[in-house]
């Protein structure tokens, strides 16, 4: 019994893991295709999305599984909790790059307007959490995901100067407005998958110590 | 399986035979001391009775009882021995121990019946008169030979009693102290036998630790020593195979460790069964980390996962390349190949990945399709200004200076050769990038109007030789192209075939679908390519006659761009030839 729960437990955190390579991926591809103006990468992640979906779906069916078959107790339950509701994150983290990419899509037909702050260092900020955060679960690494709590914050310090930038080139060109929206929208996105990346950090705190810390402000050292 | 030692083994059988001979022998003496005994002492009353039987017999008919008693007693008393007398009616007249008044009739006692009859009568059995075991022997008293009465004496049996008893006891202690003996022998035949079991035991154990060093040596019976000596021959066996083994595999590891390319092999699960040094150079993981675990785990990538997973679904070699590190500094690229790993007994236990680091190569490549394409375009301007200067000279050229006029038509003619090399350059490395960055829009298109529209813009070059073009294709005949590239592969070919064909020939067009593909076949009738030029026919700036080439104003990049075009399909263009029969150039685009 205890072996057929050892099994189904290492597919699952396959699958995770499979999931969340493929959710860095759309990530890397959405910001990518807003650097390069490039739309065709920005449609191909679009399209898709249903994989994601349909990844998301069958890990949850695949918790609930070993949930009825095995009642598994302690380490293991906050294991499958944690996978469950990481599960839920990447899906989001999915969706957002799929808005991300559409943002991708609309300003790629703009080339002629400079993105007004620095979003390549966003992304690699945000690429690098998500990659990390994954790979705090995969090793079950708390020190990492303590790191990762405490570059969210570095996040938003880029988030709150985009919104300081946009309002600079607004005053100066009220008629950018559009494409300002567009890149305002991204930056947001790329925030909120840096937050949920912080989330699924939060997640494997609570797996391994068995403590909820998410709203527990610490402070770090920066 | 509830194991004993052996001598517990031995012992219980032993003891039961033991105990059982002794006690079957004892039984059986018993049985006849007691007979014996009993005979004897029979014997000895009869012997006692007949002593007395005269005098008894006379006192009995002269009806003296009170003598009778007396005598009894006095004959009784010091012998331990009962008498009775009776009379022929069984009643007791005379007795040693009672007063015979208050007896009853003893008529019905065994030894009476038969003594009254005339016949000694004997019996053992338990006296209510005395309250124990008696032997009775009674002797027949007779007048005028007929039975007038009995004379009867008794002895006391538990003297034989007691000394069964007596040597009851002995023999159960005699029984113990055997017992204990055959215990003892016991053991020690137990551990004659063990022992060199333990010994070799412990050996096994030894060899099953993996120290082949010591032998066993036992002595023993010749059953156990042949035992042992098998089991050595069996571990020198073993030690030569695990040696071979060992051998074998340390070879193998110094084989694939030493070798440039990253070997990985992992099982059905995606865990790394073996991996090298340089393949976890490649990825930048720990070899003695990424032993055992999920690659997936160990790599985190997800090309390589996605390659992996590939590898595993499928049932052919797998190709592919893998990023690392996307997007940073030290990205790094990885082409590899994947093949399924089998056991001996053809089931499938994995994948075995080889990977080859081509991060140089490719940035090379990249630096090579730019500088070629930088350098086409850089030489276009200077042509072209030198061409727009030669052709305004060449008018103003006065008649009286012919060899100005035949310098400057050179000078043109070798500019627009240079402008053709220039353009077919650039077309080729612009096709190149564009099939690179996988640009090249491909989409479900008409044959017959590409193979038209070819054959229209060649109608020019015709008419010089009187050369026909024949098309033959299917009206609904469709693949996935890009019109103006395919166009312009065909438009290369048509124009090599038309300017090597013999005048007034025919070059013929043809296409057709067949089950896997759909192929264009251009012939001509041509002189044909001598058969050692075919292999390199299609790379830049090969050609098979210089000078001729030259004079027929080829660039030398017309077949390369007609091989990057259909690579670009996912095609396929090869070329056959006979000498003086013409050559057939074939592409074939996928379905």
């Amino acid at each position: 019994m205890q072996k057929h729960l050892q099994r189904d437990m290492e597919i699952l955190k396959n699958k995770l893991i499979t999931m969340g390579g493929e959710t860095e991926d759309r990530v890397y591809k959405a910001t990518l295709s807003i650097i390069n103006r490039d739309a065709k990468m920005a449609n191909d992640v679009i399209n898709a999305d249903r994989e994601i979906d349909q990844m998301e779906v069958e890990i949850e069916e695949h918790c609930l599984k070993i949930l009825a078959l095995y009642q598994p107790v302690a380490k293991d339950l906050r294991l499958i909790i944690a996978i469950l509701k990481i599960n839920n994150d990447l899906e989001r983290v999915g969706d957002l790059a799929v808005n991300i990419a559409e943002r991708g899509a609309f300003l790629a037909n703009h080339k002629e307007f400079e993105i007004f702050f620095d979003i390549k260092k966003m992304a690699s900020k945000v690429e690098s959490m998500l990659t990390s955060s994954i790979d705090c679960l995969v090793h079950l690494d708390v020190p990492l995901a303590h790191k990762i709590r405490a570059e969210d914050n570095e996040v938003d310090a880029i988030n709150r100067e985009m919104y300081e930038r946009a309002k600079e080139v607004l005053i100066l060109n009220p008629d950018h407005i559009n494409f300002v929206l567009h890149t305002i929208s991204a930056g947001r996105h790329l925030e909120r998958i840096a937050d949920h990346a912080t989330n699924i950090a939060e997640d494997v705190i609570y797996l391994e110590e068995a403590e909820i810390v998410r709203h527990t402000p610490e402070v770090y050292e920066s | 399986m509830r194991t004993s030692k052996l001598f517990w083994q031995l012992f219980p059988s032993q003891l039961l035979i033991l105990l059982s001979a002794i006690l079957l022998i004892s039984w059986y003496g018993a049985l006849a001391l007691q007979d014996y005994n009993v005979e004897q002492k029979l014997t000895d009353l009869e012997a006692r009775s007949r002593l007395m039987q005269p005098q008894v017999t006379e006192l009995f008919l002269a009806g003296n009882f009170q003598k009778l008693e007396e005598i009894c007693q006095a004959a009784g008393r010091p012998a331990a021995t009962r008498i009775t007398v009776l009379d022929q009616r069984g009643k007791v007249v005379s007795d040693s121990i009672r007063d015979p008044e208050s007896m009853d009739n003893h008529r019905q006692r065994p030894e009476i019946i038969t003594a009254l009859t005339g016949e000694v009568g004997s019996s053992r059995r338990y006296s209510s008169t005395t309250n124990q075991n008696m032997l009775y022997v009674a002797v027949p008293l007779f007048t005028d030979r007929q039975v007038c009465g009995v004379l009867r004496t008794a002895v006391a049996d538990d003297v034989l009693e007691n000394t069964l008893n007596h040597l009851f006891w002995r023999i159960g202690l005699g029984s113990l102290m055997v017992s204990i003996m055959a215990a003892g022998v016991t053991l020690l035949a137990a551990r004659r036998v063990s022992r060199p079991l333990e010994e070799m035991t412990l050996g096994a154990m030894r060899f099953a630790a993996g120290d082949f060093s010591k032998k066993i040596v036992v002595s023993g019976s010749t059953e156990v020593v042949s035992l042992a000596q098998a089991m050595n021959r069996m571990v020198a066996e073993l030690d030569n195979r695990l040696n071979e083994a060992e051998n074998r595999r340390s070879e193998l590891e110094t084989v694939v460790s030493s070798m440039l390319e990253g070997v990985i092999a992992v099982d059905l699960e995606a865990k790394v069964l073996y991996m090298n040094g340089a393949a976890a150079r490649q990825l930048d993981v720990s070899r003695f980390e990424a032993q055992g675990g999920n690659i997936l785990e160990v790599v985190r990538n997800i090309d390589l996962l996605r390659f992996i997973q590939k590898t595993l679904g499928l049932n052919e070699p797998v190709e592919g390349t893998v990023v690392l590190n996307r997007g940073r500094e030290d990205e790094r690229i990885l082409q590899m190949r994947g093949a399924q790993l089998f056991a001996a007994d053809k089931a499938r236990i994995g994948a075995l990945i080889v990977c080859n680091d081509v991060t140089r190569l490719l940035h090379l490549e990249n630096l090579r399709r730019d500088f070629v394409a930088n350098v086409s375009h850089e030489l276009k301007t200077p042509i072209t200004s030198i061409k727009g200067y030669v052709e305004t000279l060449i008018p103003e050229v006065a008649d009286n200076q012919p060899h100005f006029r035949e310098f400057l038509g050179i000078i043109l003619k070798q500019a627009n050769r240079l402008q053709a090399i220039v353009e077919d350059l650039l077309t080729l490395s612009r096709i190149e990038q564009e099939s690179h960055r996988e640009e090249i829009p491909l989409a479900a298109g008409a044959i017959k109007m590409v193979l038209a529209e070819a054959i229209e813009s060649c109608a020019t070059r015709t008419f010089g030789k009187m050369i026909e073009i024949s098309l033959s294709c299917p009206d609904e005949l469709t693949a996935r192209i890009n019109p103006p590239l395919l166009e312009q592969a065909v438009n290369n070919l048509l124009d090599n075939a038309i300017k090597y064909s013999r005048p007034e020939s025919t070059v013929r067009v043809e296409a057709e679908a067949t089950k896997e593909a759909v192929v264009i076949r251009i012939s001509d009738s041509g002189p044909g390519i001598p058969e050692q030029h075919l292999p390199r026919l299609f790379e830049r700036f090969y050609v098979i006659d210089k000078a001729r080439s030259r004079k027929m104003g080829g660039t030398g990049l017309g077949l390369a761009i007609v091989k990057h075009i259909v690579q670009s399909h996912d095609g396929q263009v090869t070329v056959t030839s006979e000498m003086g029969r013409g050559s057939i150039f074939t592409i074939r685009l996928p379905v």
